[in-house]
């Protein structure tokens, strides 16, 4: 981990997605975007839109946590120790971050016709 | 009140005017800030009109390539490989164990060349430190100021009798090292093993040999396959090591053999393959007792290394010693400049050193060795040392692995303090699976 830079991290962040990078990257500034926009529109995280996007990202949560060991061609008996739990657990909170903050960025900016 | 959401995220009425503009001069002062911390404090490059040539475009050359342009401006600087391929070799033992299709370890060496080195497409025939001279096989004599050795080594299956690469696949024999296709190939006879069962036999040559933990992966690997399919009843594994030892670290070692005890994998010592009868799948092993045969139905054969032709026939190998049968080139194992030929650096699997012929030790070795060369060049003094850092991700099973990281001095020495490097976890099968392949694209790039 001497030489972990920034530049390293992009580095192997872009090599790990390949051609997804760029679509990732501009995905989630428009999500990000959105998500903030909603947010002033909104007044902040709250209404309906809010709790639907909670739910939302409470089951992306779920998912991402279930899927995760079958996405590495292990299974869950593969899971020994705190630290594989505990990487459970920090995917299980970045879907729901994730999932919760793109489902809010559509909804809360979803004016029905 | 909301029942179910009582709190809520509230923003200040004023959002729609102030805070909005308060917003995106945060951003750009977020975007300036990353950039800031995002630039290496590296010096300036260094302006020289220093020749240097680069002997060996793998992981070794193009990393020290990459590096080296980076550093320097003005350079002449030559790289002489022949591949216009590149394999991820770490990936070679996934291929061979069925979990990578072949094309996840090829690259091409052209995507990996940094602009501003020139790339000359042959291989060096001979190397003249004295005259600070190499010559290709096309007849190219390139001198230099400065001569990087990364030509990493050569299989040599011919120093198994009844032996040869076009065997592979073929007869219950596997052997990952030699290619992409012959670790495909590999898979297939350890798959059609799975389904039959009987007698499988691993081990590893007396020699060097780079990732020094693969053969116990294809032991493990093979076990779990095994038990995948259930038939791990019908079939005998025996791990026959080259000398008194499993791994060559105490720690490891010991880990090790409990595991293959909990996993009721036999095994003997100091048992050496010199030769396969492919037809009638009869081993041979040198052991203390003299000559044993041993039948096999499935053999993973890893084959004696050694240092190229070339630089065997000159003098840079280690003139006595351990090193010098196989023509390991002679470095100062911190700095590792060459010891009789102060402009020559070696690095990667050439290195006649204590331990480091990995992946990841190309990853420690290159920054010294560049930070040496640099130095010379500067006249300042050089900060970087090498501690013989290796890693091996023991895979002990698909979805776990062992991230056994270590030094010289046979010191654990993990990156990640919070993964015990003698525990099986999935986190480090995740990241010798998802990551480390990055990892390796990006060291080629000079980026980590």
């Amino acid at each position: 981990m001497k030489d972990f830079s920034l530049e390293s991290l992009f580095a192997i962040t872009r090599d790990m997605l390949g051609d997804l990078f760029w679509p990732a990257i501009i995905a989630g500034v428009i999500i990000a975007l959105a998500f903030v926009v909603a947010l002033i529109r909104q007044r902040g995280f709250r209404g309906p839109a809010a709790r639907r996007a909670a739910i939302i990202g409470l089951a992306g949560a779920l998912a991402a946590m279930a899927i995760s060991p079958l996405a590495t061609q292990a299974g869950f008996a593969n899971l020994h120790g705190a630290v594989d739990f505990i990487t459970l657990a920090l995917i299980g909170l970045a879907a729901l971050a994730g999932f919760t903050i793109a489902a809010y960025a559509a909804l809360g900016n979803w004016r029905p016709a | 009140m909301n029942p179910i959401f009582p709190m809520t995220l509230r923003f200040p009425m004023t959002l729609r005017g102030l805070d909005r503009r308060t917003f995106l001069r945060g951003s750009s002062a977020l975007a300036i800030a990353a950039a800031a911390a995002s630039h290496n404090a590296a010096a300036a490059p260094v302006d020289t009109r220093a020749r240097i040539v680069i002997a060996g475009g793998g992981a070794a050359g193009l990393t020290v390539a990459s590096r080296l342009a980076r550093r320097l401006n003005g350079a002449e600087i030559v790289m002489i490989e022949p591949r216009m391929e590149h394999n991820y070799q770490p990936g070679f033992t996934l291929v061979g164990a069925g979990v990578k299709p072949a094309s996840y370890v090829k690259l091409a060496t052209a995507d990996f060349v940094p602009s501003g080195v020139r790339w000359v497409r042959e291989s060096v025939a001979e190397f003249d430190p004295a005259a600070n001279k190499v010559v290709t096989d096309k007849n190219t004599a390139l001198s230099y100021d400065f001569l990087v050795v990364a030509t990493g080594l050569v299989l040599d299956y011919d120093a198994i009798e009844g032996m040869s690469r076009d065997l592979i696949g073929k007869s219950g024999i596997a052997s990952v090292y030699a290619g992409p296709e012959q670790a495909e190939a590999s898979w297939k006879a350890l798959a059609q093993f799975c389904e039959t069962g009987g007698t499988g036999l691993f081990g590893r040559p007396e020699t060097e040999m780079k990732c020094a933990g693969a053969p116990l992966k294809q032991t493990f690997l093979a076990d779990d396959h095994l038990r995948r399919k259930g038939i791990r009843g019908k079939a005998e594994l025996i791990y026959n090591a080259h000398n008194p030892a499993l791994f060559s670290v105490p720690k490891v070692d010991a880990r090790v053999r409990d595991l293959f005890a909990r996993q009721e994998i036999k095994t003997n010592f100091s048992h050496v393959l010199k030769r396969v009868d492919p037809a009638r799948r009869i081993a041979t092993y040198a052991t203390p007792k003299g000559l044993v045969e041993m039948k096999w139905d499935f053999i993973n054969i890893i084959p004696p290394m050694r240092a190229p032709s070339a630089i065997r026939k000159s003098p840079l190998p280690w003139q006595s010693g351990a090193w010098a049968a196989d023509g390991w080139i002679e470095v100062d194992r911190a700095t590792l400049r060459h010891v009789r030929f102060a402009n020559v650096f070696g690095v990667g699997d050439i290195n006649g050193v204590p331990k480091g012929k990995t992946a990841a030790s190309v990853k420690w070795q290159a920054p010294v060795a560049v930070d040496h060369l640099v130095a010379t060049i500067t006249g300042k003094p050089a900060t970087e040392t090498y501690n013989g850092y290796t890693s091996c991700p023991l895979i002990t099973r698909i979805g776990q692995a062992m991230l056994v990281e270590f030094d010289y001095n046979d010191n654990l020495t993990p990156s990640f303090p919070f993964i015990d490097p003698l525990q099986e976890h999935w986190l480090a099968w995740v990241i010798k699976e998802k990551a480390l392949k990055a990892n390796y694209t990006a060291m080629l790039q000079g980026l980590a």
